[in-house]
């Protein structure tokens, strides 16, 4: 038994409080009076730091997307309420404040010369005083309207932390005239010089829609997104001493976001985390006494897409004003390496002709490469000779005799030759794109295994590329013989994007493997250390026989030899593709398509080209722009020629 | 036959002439205070809650002392081992919240294991070591170190470093009642000196660094969240001077500058409203209450008893301590409620639930059988 022990322990207990109370007594009586004065005349005020969005570079390290810093000038409260007062006489609660401040004259330093920084700025900027005060006015109305609700619910008279900041007034300033600013920071009393990170694209039209562009959140989009944030905070259960609230602001009012693209895409990588001051303002003067903590800003992260900005650009040309899209992509690991579509638009520039581009009949902001559904043609015959040839329904013997037409249950179905072909096998099918070669094969084939096959090489399905927006296409479901003769030549209720098609053709190329396109190369910090590798999510291997991929390989190369596409001149660069025209069942309206992969020996890059409403047929209308653009991509064959 | 019924009637000597009309009257004060300055801290909405959460505390409080105490302590291993598996099984699944999981949502309640760990882990070792007055052994001190530290351990990976450290006092108090030798316990507060930096690489998370760090150092302070509370809180303090501003007229508490007014902080609003003495007179209160406690701990005769009323007033004084300690700036900010005072309805329940116990086992003044056998076999 160890009674005194219960002693020892209330006497230790007791220490504790007795330090307890003499810091109480110090900080209460000794030094008192220093904090007193701190929470009754001083307030914290704070200032988000902007965050640099980060840069997107090319598969190259060039720069497509970059943030450019410019100043926004902001202007003390004060000042913006002194001119408010002198413009708008009627306002009863300013006339209030009049009277006060006649009464206290004493205070001239402070409030002399309120008025002086409009002519000083519109001297300096270059705008009329009108434009200056008319963002006075806005920025004064909106403190006043928060002003009077703060006083009517407490009754009295108070001073609210808004009335210590600083508006902005203009933005967009040139760094020559910050400086002036900068070095007569005297004369320039009241001012405050705040950068703000601009985007830009240093390529112009370049790669818009793969780029996207950003834009102001609006009201109720900000609102929504600060509600989620606050929601956030109100719901975690944050103990004490966790300050994440008061440092972190979710988007501000005036902040971009991406809204298409990768610029939408990645957002969340790129957008950083905003930084933030305190300040200690005395309530006085309302002049900054201190800066209390700042927080850093943290920059976006850096990314690297694998276009590679020489491909797009060839690609851009060779698709020139044809509306359409062309999509160059690497065969064996998706990686695409440029994606045109026109028409387009400059990011530059969106904010400025937003409304008339989103009202223009030819839609520029559609990304015709994966939101342009559209029936593939005859390039799904090779879906349907796989499909064929993998179910042992034909072989490289089997032949159909091609009259120009042949009929079903009294339906006739044309080749596009009036002619016929005569007896053709799946050697002689592929190159000359015969309708009867596939019609047949489709009534033996059956719609369940097209079906079947159609799925495995992602028809009707997102490819998965990290782009938003993507089309899925349409794949039917084929219940009578009818329609899987009409959707084994690529037509009827089927639609494809220029992505998937280019998916299938690089599996053909590269054996057999259905890649993943994407963009995304890699996301890096501020330091330049990989934050994020591109993971392959999809990769599968489809269940093809080497022996038919060796068919229509043979039969790919054979189209631009001796097919639909000889005389393009694409022989030379080594091309094997497929040619294809889709009816849109006006006359002189149809879709031109062209994809393949070169070269046919050892695929390098592998290609979609897609030209939307044109008057001509397949190859005449994309066998010139194939040529140009394997001319841009093979310079050492173009030479030879 | 005599002299057993004697023993049993000295065994269930249940009477309400032993509730402790000192103690309760004090605890009221102490509610009624909190009530006010949560009421000033916040609004009208968490005074009616905090006056729910009392009325359910109160409830709770009575309906426990029916049950005799030492049947909580006979199931003490089966509660340790339950409470345990919800402290493994809150870090596997519970609700992770800003990177921390304290919380179990069952409907619409949070329920937090690590909160009932304290009175848990009182109970447990009070059982363990209750028979041990003639000496505590090298064995004993060891599983009492394995007992505290398991639940330790996981509560600091949630990561909650207040709740855990509150256990270290409750261990060392418990020891050093129970009978520990001297040497033995100087030498096991050394050996926690000479881990603590193993503990300070291997078990803090950084932000759990950077505060300690910025107490040690205000100076060098890298976490802006401590350093802005730390600041808050010691400028509504020191402009409370002698006699405060008057409840309702805190200029840092009603203009929203302290963080955390009406849970964490509290005290640095009472002490800005009331000023020095009044707040002096609130930790005067608190003193007679731990005074109280010990006073029982003492008059109770029964071992288990008493370990378990010095452990269960350790736990308070620690809490006591450490938050007023953080609201005056003098100690690291790891997020401790004050007893009675701060709002909060888990906090409210455990504190009431330990007063409870504390209250049983004045009620229920037993005799140490084992101990009188154990004379008498000496005799």
């Amino acid at each position: 038994m160890y009674p005194y022990r219960f002693k020892i322990t209330l006497i230790i207990f007791i220490v504790f409080f007795i330090g307890i109370v003499v810091r109480l007594f110090q900080l209460q009586i000794i030094e008192s009076n220093k904090y007193k004065g701190i929470s009754q005349n001083r307030r914290i005020v704070t200032y988000p730091l902007e965050a640099t969005r980060g840069t997107i570079f090319d598969r190259n390290g060039k720069m497509l997307a970059v943030d450019q810093h410019t100043f926004d000038i902001a202007v003390q409260y004060k000042n913006l309420l002194y001119c408010y007062v002198r413009d708008n006489n009627a306002v009863s609660r300013i006339d209030g404040m009049k009277v006060h401040k006649n009464a206290k004259k004493t205070c001239g330093e402070c409030h002399e010369n309120q008025d002086v920084w409009v002519e000083k700025l519109s001297q300096l900027l270059g705008i009329p005083q009108n434009e200056l005060l008319s963002h006075a006015k806005q920025a004064v109305e909106k403190v006043e309207r928060l002003k009077q609700n703060v006083e009517q619910k407490s009754g009295r008279a108070t001073r609210i932390k808004e009335e210590a900041g600083y508006y902005p007034i203009a933005s967009d300033v040139t760094w020559e005239k910050v400086i002036q600013i900068e070095i007569n920071q005297n004369s320039y009393s009241g001012i405050r010089v705040t950068p703000r990170p601009k985007r830009i694209y240093p390529q112009q039209e370049l790669a818009p829609h793969i780029l996207g562009y950003m834009s102001k959140l609006n009201e109720k989009e900000w609102k929504m997104y600060s509600d989620k944030w606050n929601n956030f905070i109100l719901s975690s259960n944050i103990k004490g001493t966790d300050i994440t609230p008061l440092l972190y602001d979710g988007y501000a009012e005036n902040d971009y976001i991406g809204r298409s693209g990768v610029e939408l895409e990645y957002e969340n990588e790129l957008h950083g985390e905003r930084g933030k001051r305190f300040e200690e303002i005395t309530y006085k003067n309302t002049q900054v006494e201190k800066v209390i903590l700042e927080r850093p800003p943290v920059s976006g992260n850096d990314l690297y897409l694998t276009i590679d900005t020489q491909i797009q650009a060839y690609a851009e040309k060779s698709l020139g004003k044809n509306p359409g899209s062309i999509i160059v992509m690497d065969p064996w690991t998706g990686e695409i390496l440029a994606m045109a579509s026109y028409p387009c638009f400059n990011p530059n520039d969106v904010n400025k002709d937003f409304k008339k581009l989103i009202k223009h009949p030819s839609k520029p902001f559609l990304n015709r490469a994966i939101q342009g559904a559209l029936p593939p043609g005859s390039i799904f015959k090779v879906i349907t000779a796989t499909a064929a040839l993998s179910t042992n329904r034909i072989n490289t013997q089997t032949n159909y005799e091609c009259h120009g037409y042949t009929n079903y249950q009294n339906i006739i179905f044309r080749c596009w030759s009036e002619y016929g072909h005569g007896l053709v096998a799946i050697q002689d099918a592929i190159p000359y794109s015969c309708n009867v070669f596939f019609l047949e094969t489709a009534k033996i084939l059956g719609g369940d295994s097209l079906y079947t096959w159609a799925k495995n090489f992602g028809i009707g399905e997102k490819t998965g590329i990290d782009l938003p927006h993507e089309r899925s296409g349409n794949m039917p479901k084929m219940t009578d013989t009818a329609t899987v003769m009409n959707v084994a030549i690529g037509q009827g209720a089927l639609l494809t994007t220029p992505l998937q098609l280019a998916r299938i053709y690089a599996a053909v190329a590269n054996g057999g493997t259905l890649v993943q396109p994407h963009l995304l190369l890699k996301l890096t910090d501020g330091q330049g250390k990989i934050v994020r590798l591109f993971k392959p999510e999809k990769k599968q291997k489809l269940p093809i026989q080497p022996a038919t991929l060796d068919t229509l390989r043979t039969a790919l190369l054979d189209v631009v030899t001796r097919g639909t596409a000889k005389n393009t001149g694409l022989e030379l660069y080594k091309v094997a593709g497929k040619t294809g025209t889709a009816e849109t069942g006006r006359q002189e309206d149809n879709h031109a398509w062209f994809v393949g992969y070169a070269p046919y020996d050892s695929p390098q890059y592998c290609f979609a080209i897609l030209v939307e409403h044109t008057p001509g047929h397949g190859a005449e209308i994309t066998g010139p722009i194939a040529r140009e653009l394997m001319s841009y991509l093979f310079p050492e064959l173009n030479e030879a020629s | 036959m005599k002299p057993v019924s004697t023993t049993k009637t000295m065994i269930r000597s249940v009477s309400p002439r032993n509730f402790d009309w000192v103690l309760f009257p004090i605890i009221c004060i102490i509610l009624t205070i909190g009530v006010l300055f949560v009421w000033s801290a916040s609004s009208e909405k968490f005074l009616f809650k905090q006056l729910v959460w009392i009325a359910m505390g109160l409830t709770l409080f009575f309906i426990l002392l029916y049950f005799d105490y030492l049947s909580f302590a006979h199931y003490a291993y089966i509660i340790y081992a339950c409470v345990l598996f919800l402290l493994i099984l809150v870090l596997g699944m519970g609700g992770a919240v800003k990177g921390s999981q304290r919380w179990f949502t069952i409907g619409s309640f949070s329920v937090q294991p690590s909160e009932f760990m304290k009175i848990t882990l009182v109970l447990t070792l009070a059982r363990f070591l209750r028979y041990k007055k003639y000496g505590i052994g090298l064995f004993d001190i060891g599983v009492s170190l394995l007992l505290t530290f398991i639940p330790m351990v996981l509560i600091m990976k949630q990561p909650d470093l207040g709740t855990a450290l509150v256990l270290v006092p409750i261990l060392l108090s418990i020891l050093y009642t129970a009978g520990i030798r001297l040497y033995h316990l100087f030498m096991l507060i050394g050996a926690g000196l000479a881990i603590s930096p193993l503990v300070w690489m291997f078990m803090l998370k950084s932000y759990q660094k950077m505060r300690i760090i910025g107490f040690l150092w205000p100076e060098k302070a890298m976490d802006w969240g401590a350093g802005y509370h730390r600041l808050q809180s010691l400028i509504a303090v020191g402009s409370g001077g002698l006699f405060g501003t008057g409840w309702g007229n805190g200029v840092q508490n009603q203009m929203k500058f302290l963080p955390e007014r009406h849970t964490d902080f509290i005290f640095a609003v009472i002490s800005e409203e009331w000023g020095f003495l009044r707040a002096c007179f609130v930790l005067f209160l608190y003193i007679m209450f731990l005074t109280c406690g010990i006073g029982i701990a003492r008059s109770t005769r029964e071992p288990c008893g008493r370990l378990i009323v010095i452990g269960l007033v350790t736990m308070f004084a620690t809490q006591i301590v450490v938050n007023v300690g953080m609201s005056l700036g003098i100690a690291p900010i790891v997020g401790i409620t004050l007893p009675f005072i701060s709002y909060g309805g888990s906090s409210m329940l455990t504190s009431f639930i330990a007063l409870s116990i504390i209250f049983n086992i004045k009620m229920r003044s037993k005799i140490d059988l084992a101990s009188e056998h154990h004379y008498k076999t000496i005799r």
